[in-house]
Order: C-alpha cells, then structure tokens, then sequence
C-alpha cells in the first residue's frame, strides 16, 4: 500500500498538470465516436432506433476502455516513460515499473468517467429515447470489470514488448477497430454474421461484452450465460498473469542485462 | 542566404516523404484507414439496420462510395490540421522550435509552408487508396469524380491551413506537452456532416457548420456522387465560398499568428 500510494498521486498530479490535455482528449475522443454513432444509426429504422440505444452505448463505452487502455498505458510508455529514459531512474529507486504503468489506470479510469456521460447523452440524443443503465447491475460490473483488467492486460503486454522492440502504433489503432467490429465489442455476438461469430468468440474481449449486454439490457449472450461469465474471468486473470510474468521477466533480468531501448517509437 | 518560402516547402516535401518511406506502418495505416472508417460505420449500420436506409435518408444512390469518399474528405482534414498544429508541438519536443522562431521567415508564412507539402501528399494518399473501391463501383466515371473530389479537398485544405496555423499558433502559448487542439479536428469533422447530414445535429452546431470548409468538401463529395445541372450550379457556389474562407482564414491566421510570435519570443520558448 505504501508503495501504491505514491503511484497514484503521480498520476493523480501529472493528470492535474496536464489538465488542458486531459480535457482536450475527453473532447476528442467524444467527437471521433460521435462522427461514427451518427453515421452509423442513419441505417437503423426509426422503429427500432430505441431498442439499439443500449447495446450502441455500452459498446462504445467497452471500445473507449480498450482503446484508452492501449493508448494510455502503451502509448504513454513508449512517448514518454520510455523516451525520457525513466524506466531506469524508476529502478533505481525500487520502483517497479509494472506499477507506474499500472497506475496509468487512475488516469485511464478518470478519463472514461468523463466521456461516458457526453456518451450516454449523445447516444439518447440520436435514438431519441433514454434507456436505463442497467437492469442486473452486478452482472453489468462484472462484465466491466473483466473488460477492464482484458484491457490493462493488453496495454501492459504492449507495453512489456516496447521495453524490447518497437511497436507499430498505426496498427495499433487498427486492431482496436477491428476488435471493435468483429470482436463482438460494437454488436451482440449473436447479431454478427456466421463465420464472424466464431472470430468474436475467439475475442477475449467478446466474453465480457456479453455479460455486459446481459447486465445492462437483459440481453442473453450467445454462449450460455454461466459460460460467458466463466469464460471472461478466466480471460481476464490469465491476461494479467501474462502481463505480470512478462515484466518480471523482463525487469529481473532483461532489462537489467541489455537494457531499455533507446528510443521509444510508436 | 535567408531561407525562403520555397526552401521550407521544399524540405518538408522531402520530410514527408523519407517519413513515409522510414515508416511504412504509418504508409499502411494512410491506406487502409479509409476502408476501416466505411467498415466501422457501415458494419454496425449492417448489423442494426440497412444501406438502402441510409442512402435514402442521405439522397445518394451508393452508400459505400460515398462513404469513401467521406472517408477521404474526413483523413485529409486530420492529416493537415495535425501536421500544422502538430508542427510546433513536434520541434518543441526536439528543442528545435526556438531556432525555426528565430529564422528571417515570419512564423505565418513558416506555418503554412511546412504545412502546404502535407495538404498535397495526404489527400493523394488517401485518393490513390480509394480508387480501386472507385473503378469497381463507378468505373471510369467513378475515377472522374475520385479526381473532381480530390481538387475540392486541395481547394478545401486552403481554408483549413489558415485553421491550423490559428490552432498551431495557440500551442506556442499552452505549454503543455501533447497537442492539447487535436479536438479541433474531430470538432470539424462532427459539424461537417461527414457521414450524416448536418440536419441531424442540435441547431447551434449547424449554426457553427456554415462556418466550416470541410462542411462545404462533403456537400460537394455529395453532389459530385448526384451529377446534374442543378448539382453543377451548386457545385459553383461551394467553390466559391471555399475560395472565400480560403482568404478570410489565411488572413486571420497571419494577423493572429504575428501577434502570438512576437509573444512567444518576448516571453520565450521552451
């Protein structure tokens, strides 16, 4: 705890600081998925508009937690814990580095706190109808939870693998909208074309989704639901236990022996 | 010899394209980022509803082509406005920004001369990209109207260069270390009507759409993908009023701008 404490405070601080940033981000991100939201309900019929309020909310609200966790946590590694050359000042002063970029999740979690509201505004706004957030809450926040810990997983592998090698961070971008369509992130599983279904499934992410759309509308997952909660558990555990195997591979030893990269590009 | 506007083009034309020769990740996200854009909308819009939907509600006959060439419309714009703003922000971060300041060239015409390689080489990326989608929906017409668009963006981008300096000149003043104004392009892209019309939007913001170049590049991605006499004289008015934004822009951006420099070299630069 004593070691947590300070981690989140610099994040906390450094949030602060860059406070223009961080609302000039809350505004970009609403914006890009506004543009897509409003295009993308001009091919609903009106009839139905208000039956696809909330399955369009939440997955966009996943997507922003997958995509801010990649970007915030991987991104911000590579720009700037990597480029300023503070992996080895961290160790120097036994700090582990997986706990700084853990700690991006203050940041990570703020960030989304904000955009959710303009999202859950904006998506009311195009169906013309107010939906409720949930109707089984505890299954909505456990399939969030899960989401959340795929997600911070995945920004620390990312991360992990930049301490080595570099990592192409336009193709980044393009699998976060990749998983956001077949990924069974944007729409139900059940809704996606057959051969899609099978790749959605192979989605980690997918699993949590699902148990989010059963929380939040009631909607029953394509998989059984016991299944689908199973499934997104064991994901997210075995996600975070690679994450964590990796940095300690590679603060105990690699890093240690060859050192950080030089530069840090993405 | 003091460096000229042609000097600073010149070199940037070359930073552009030993940039996209060094980094072919990005190269390939140029390319494919248009089909991702039309894959997203069109791939939800699939799923919850149907193109034919859309297309009468946008009043076009081909809902993927048009989102094509949207998409061009859409990744041009971001590509000006980041490369400009993000001009500043970039040479901060190598400690270069105080030397450009410092060179004979005034910072308005340095801006828009970095900026002027970039408004060229993305939008033909992003056209080139898009035109096997064109030959196989349209044929040749299609390549025709790939080409008419393509000189809408250029003559769109004029406007949105005098934008970007605007916007690159606040980030000499906001010293913070991310591009604290790339909302400024998503912003325009949301009250441009790209994927939607601007009708759809709450009045205030169709209010701010008239005052928008990229709004009037879409309205004519949209006439051209309808070609008729009656498109061909509304064709003429959005050329016109690019035209005027054209000057009205770059005329702010360079009284601004002037103001903004002499700020940051009697306070400094870091």
């Amino acid at each position: 705890m004593s070691r947590l404490r300070p981690i989140v405070y610099l994040h906390l601080l450094r949030t602060w600081r860059y406070k223009y940033s961080f609302i000039n981000s809350t505004f970009n991100i609403t914006f890009w998925i506004a543009i897509f939201i409003l295009g993308a309900l001009l091919f609903v019929p009106e009839e139905e508009l208000a039956t696809t309020g909330p399955y369009v909310f939440w997955g966009v609200t996943l997507w922003n937690i997958i995509s801010t966790s990649v970007w915030y946590i991987a991104g911000w590694s590579i720009w700037f814990f990597v480029s300023l050359g503070l992996v080895e000042d961290h160790m120097l002063h036994n700090t582990r580095t997986l706990y700084v970029l853990a700690g991006r999740l203050v940041t990570i979690a703020t960030q989304v706190a904000m955009v959710t509201p303009f999202m859950y505004l904006l998506v009311s706004y195009a169906t013309g109808a107010r939906f409720p957030l949930a109707v089984k809450p505890l299954f909505l926040l456990y399939g969030l939870a899960t989401a959340t810990v795929m997600a911070v997983s995945y920004g620390l592998i990312l991360s992990a693998i930049s301490l080595r090698t570099g990592v192409p961070g336009p193709l980044l971008d393009i699998t976060n909208f990749l998983i956001f369509i077949v990924g069974g992130v944007a729409v139900p599983v059940a809704m996606l074309p057959g051969p899609l279904r099978s790749v959605a499934v192979a989605i980690p992410y997918s699993h949590a989704a699902e148990v989010m759309r059963y929380g939040a509308a009631g909607l029953e997952p394509y998989l059984p639901l016991t299944v689908e909660v199973a499934v997104s558990g064991i994901v997210a555990a075995a996600m975070a236990a690679v994450a964590y195997i990796l940095f300690a591979y590679l603060e105990n030893k690699y890093i240690r022996i060859h050192g950080v990269r030089g530069v840090g590009r993405m | 010899m003091p460096a000229k506007v042609v000097d600073i083009v010149r070199a940037e034309f070359f930073a552009n394209l030993y940039w996209m020769k060094n980094n072919k990740g990005l190269l390939v996200a140029m390319v494919v980022w248009p089909y991702l854009m039309v894959a997203l909308v069109m791939g939800l819009g699939y799923v919850f509803g149907s193109p034919e939907i859309y297309a009468e509600r946008m009043g076009i006959s081909n809902p993927a082509l048009f989102m094509l060439s949207a998409s061009v419309v859409a990744m041009s714009s971001v590509t000006i406005i980041d490369t400009v703003a993000g001009y500043t922000l970039y040479n901060r971060w190598l400690g270069t920004l105080n030397y450009i300041l410092l060179t004979p060239i005034r910072t308005p015409r340095l801006l828009i001369a970095a900026g002027l390689p970039t408004a060229l080489f993305g939008p033909a990326i992003t056209v080139t990209s898009v035109m096997p989608a064109a030959i196989y929906f349209q044929g040749v017409s299609g390549l025709l109207n790939l080409g008419a668009i393509y000189f809408m963006i250029i003559l769109g981008m004029i406007p949105l260069l005098g934008i970007s300096v605007i916007a690159a000149s606040l980030l000499l003043i906001v010293k913070e270390e991310s591009n604290i104004v790339n909302s400024l392009v998503p912003f325009l892209l949301l009250v441009s009507g790209v994927f939607y019309p601007v009708g759809v939007l709450p009045h205030a913001l169709q209010l701010v759409a008239r005052a928008v170049p990229v709004k009037y590049v879409v309205d004519a991605a949209k006439l051209l993908s309808a070609l008729s006499t009656t498109s061909g004289a509304a064709l003429f008015t959005v050329l016109y009023i690019l035209a005027f934004m054209g000057v009205a822009y770059n005329l702010a951006a360079f009284l601004l701008v002037g103001k903004v420099d002499a700020k940051a070299k009697a306070r400094g630069v870091d």
